[in-house]
């Protein structure tokens, strides 16, 4: 099993977990879950879809992160986990 | 018209880069050098490439600090930034060879990006005039705090020095008309002191001095902006000016007035304009 994260608990940041897994599955907490909560996971799966991914287990602390910055942490996280399982 | 002030952002911090375009600064520098640590790079890159992507910064100009010439992330800052529409790039530790390198991948990429060279090393002191004469390079920028320790001098008490080293920065990049920028002052507690520095920049003949702190950014605009004083006696130079068309030179107030004086007048009026 590999693991690898991306990001911060800081203000405007989220901190991106992702793990290998043997079915996708994706957790968000965030400081403004009720707003927001379904947005986060619909974006998640929309990069998990179009980055082609393996099977992930996704958590996501957010801390009020704008679109470009969930996309990024992920898009990061992810390549450290290749990088890890190569 | 040259850029007054030049703001650095970390590029791994998403709540400082999203507020870019609030501080005033007539350019940013999303920084992926020293300010981001080696295992977060790869963060920083995707965090810029996004955000320039998806909410691309209001009115003022973007560059980004990628890492040098020979450092191992040179090649994939270059590639991250493939579609970003940027002004340009900031080349640390800037040598004529490096800035030839820089300009050979520019060239293979066919990127018109602009080059901003930081000169903060002995050799790239002795090498700014050669760098400033490269079509690629816009401006001239000193860092006093890696030449500080290049040089093992105290940064802080160093006058003499840096103030060498400052005066060859903006007298290697005004004498191919490129922007010469001052370096940023660290401290955030001593605000006179950075005033000061601010002000020497301007008589030194610096176009513009970079920061690392957003309260920094309104003292370097109002510094390198004309003064009242700058722009009545360039009002006062035009108007006599065109009352005397045919004549080469004149008097003005005992003093004799010619063409490089109006044409300096010209340029004070124009960058007050340009700002309005």
């Amino acid at each position: 099993m590999y693991t690898a994260s991306a990001g911060s608990k800081e203000s405007s940041d989220c901190l991106i977990t992702v793990r290998t897994a043997e079915n996708t599955k994706v957790e968000v907490t965030s400081i403004v879950d009720p707003l927001y909560h379904d947005q986060i996971v619909t974006l998640i799966n929309q990069i998990l879809k179009s980055y082609d991914a393996p099977r992930v287990h996704i958590f996501c602390e957010d801390r009020g992160a704008l679109d470009y910055t969930i996309k990024a942490r992920l898009k990061t996280a992810l390549e450290r986990l290749g990088n890890h399982a190569e | 018209m040259p850029n007054k002030s030049y703001l650095f952002i970390s590029g791994n911090k998403p709540a400082n880069i999203q507020n870019a375009d609030i501080f005033d600064a007539d350019a940013v520098i999303f920084d992926v050098e020293d300010a981001v640590a080696p295992d977060e790079k790869d963060a920083a890159r995707q965090l810029i490439r996004h955000y320039l992507s998806d909410l691309y910064p209001k009115d003022i100009n973007v560059y980004v600090r990628i890492n040098g010439v020979d450092s191992v992330w040179f090649d994939v800052d270059f590639a991250s930034l493939d579609k970003a529409a940027i002004n340009g790039i900031i080349l640390p530790k800037a040598t004529d060879a490096s800035i030839s390198a820089c300009e050979q991948k520019l060239n293979k990429t066919k990127k018109d990006w602009d080059v901003i060279a930081l000169i903060e090393s002995p050799r790239g002191l002795t090498e700014a005039t050669t760098i400033a004469a490269r079509p690629v390079v816009k401006a001239l920028m000193f860092g006093a705090e890696d030449y500080s320790l290049a040089m093992n001098i105290d940064r802080q008490f160093a006058d003499m020095a840096l103030n060498h080293a400052r005066n060859t920065v903006a007298l290697s990049a005004k004498a191919y008309g490129k922007e010469a920028i001052d370096t940023p002052y660290p401290d955030m507690r001593d605000q006179t002191c950075f005033e000061e520095e601010t002000k020497t920049a301007r008589k030194m003949g610096f176009t513009g001095k970079a920061c690392i702190h957003p309260a920094h950014v309104p003292f370097i605009n109002k510094t390198f902006f004309p003064t009242d004083d700058e722009l009545v006696w360039a009002e006062k130079i035009i108007t006599a000016a065109e009352k005397h068309p045919n004549e080469g030179v004149f008097a003005l107030d005992g003093k004799m007035i010619d063409e490089p004086i109006i044409a300096h007048a010209k340029a004070i009026l124009a960058e007050a304009n340009q700002d309005e």
